[in-house]
């Protein structure tokens, strides 16, 4: 369905996305507790998880939410497509359907509720998707969306940027920069509550610093290949050399350190 | 517009936008500004959009070289010389 290089570079990796070496790595576990936040019993009508990636969160949220609710996860890349729709082939209330947060596969008015976990930061069209949201949303629906805000991960990037730059140049550089949002709070608040006047809408951000070794920080590394894409392959191995060595370089004696930047918008119905 | 002056315009971003430290380093016309951390990439992505509505000119980053992209004087230099060819 999609060009988009993220998500065929997620399609790709599916099965190493899902792997227990990324799951465990700071991504993985900072997903596994950002779904641990989802209400336990979200209201009437049809549950949705934008980016619902390989199902793990949709099929926590499906353990606890039995028929009649209906539960259903969009997913723009197939391979973690067919990944979701195994992981969630025990809940015959749960689909799994082809489509973004551009143009969500839904009629209007018909979602109870919509959540997303770390994937809102890859739209390319932020006002386009918050639209999307509002449209799709019923009257009382509420929304639940985690993702990495401006900050994330500042510790890697002025690190690693500068090995980039030389291995990609500045335009390939700032194509990939392009490739993902870089919300600061008040600019996702103006975002959604322009997309959904009437409504309330809260930002919370937070930041969490995870120290790993090398190997660990490195099993995440395919969440971003969609953004090194454009290295030319005969600089490849050269710059994975240089980018390890500079990662390296910044471990102190808790690990090397990488910091999240968290933005949480929850969407409520009007007048909350 | 000279490039002096479209180094000039954007210190003042960056002052404005991305303040240094207090302890850090004087920014110069050849500090590595992506080197030493006072822009990261998006930071680049907006200071070149400022200085293309600023100026009036689009630069194509594809013919830069990195060492020159990164410095006040190269990124200035590269708008003035696109200002030139017009």
């Amino acid at each position: 369905m999609s060009e988009d290089p993220v998500v065929l570079a997620y399609s790709r990796r599916a099965a190493d996305y899902d792997s227990p070496e990324n799951l465990a790595s700071c991504w993985g576990r900072n997903a596994l507790e950002l779904a641990s936040r989802l209400p336990a019993g979200p209201g009437r009508g049809l549950i949705v998880d934008v980016g619902c990636g390989a199902g793990g969160a949709l099929a926590q949220l499906a353990a606890r939410c039995p028929p009649p609710a209906r539960l259903l996860g969009i997913e723009p890349a197939a391979g973690l497509r067919e990944r979701a729709r195994a992981a969630l082939a025990g809940f015959p209330n749960v689909a799994v359907r082809d489509g973004r947060f551009e143009a969500l596969p839904l009629d209007a008015g018909t979602v109870g509720y919509l959540f997303s976990i770390m994937a809102f930061h890859w739209v390319a069209d932020a006002a386009r998707s918050a639209r999307e949201i509002a449209r799709v949303l019923r009257a009382g629906g509420e929304a639940d969306l985690f993702f990495v805000g401006r900050w994330n991960g500042r510790e890697f990037i002025r690190a690693t940027s500068p090995i980039f730059l030389r291995h990609m140049g500045p335009a390939r550089l700032l194509e990939a920069a392009r490739l993902r949002q870089h919300l600061e709070a008040g600019e996702a608040h103006a975002l959604f509550e322009s997309a959904l006047p009437g409504r309330t809408v809260t930002v919370e951000e937070e930041y969490r610093t995870y120290h790993d070794d090398l190997d660990g920080h490195w099993a995440w590394w395919v969440r971003i290949e969609g953004q090194l894409m454009r290295i030319p392959e005969e600089r490849r191995v050269a710059c994975e050399e240089q980018v390890r060595a500079a990662l390296q370089a910044l471990a102190t004696a808790d690990g090397i350190p990488y910091t999240l930047h968290i933005l949480h918008v929850r969407i409520g119905p009007a007048g909350r | 517009m000279q490039a002096g002056a479209i180094r000039a315009i954007a210190a003042a971003w960056i002052r404005d936008h991305y303040p240094p430290a207090s302890d850090a380093p004087e920014i110069t016309a050849d500090t590595d500004l992506l080197e030493t951390g006072v822009l990261d990439s998006i930071g680049f992505v907006e200071l070149i959009e400022f200085l293309g509505i600023e100026t009036g000119h689009a630069i194509d980053l594809f013919e830069l070289e990195p060492e020159v992209f990164s410095t006040l004087a190269g990124l200035s230099g590269a708008f003035a010389a696109a200002a030139a060819r017009r």
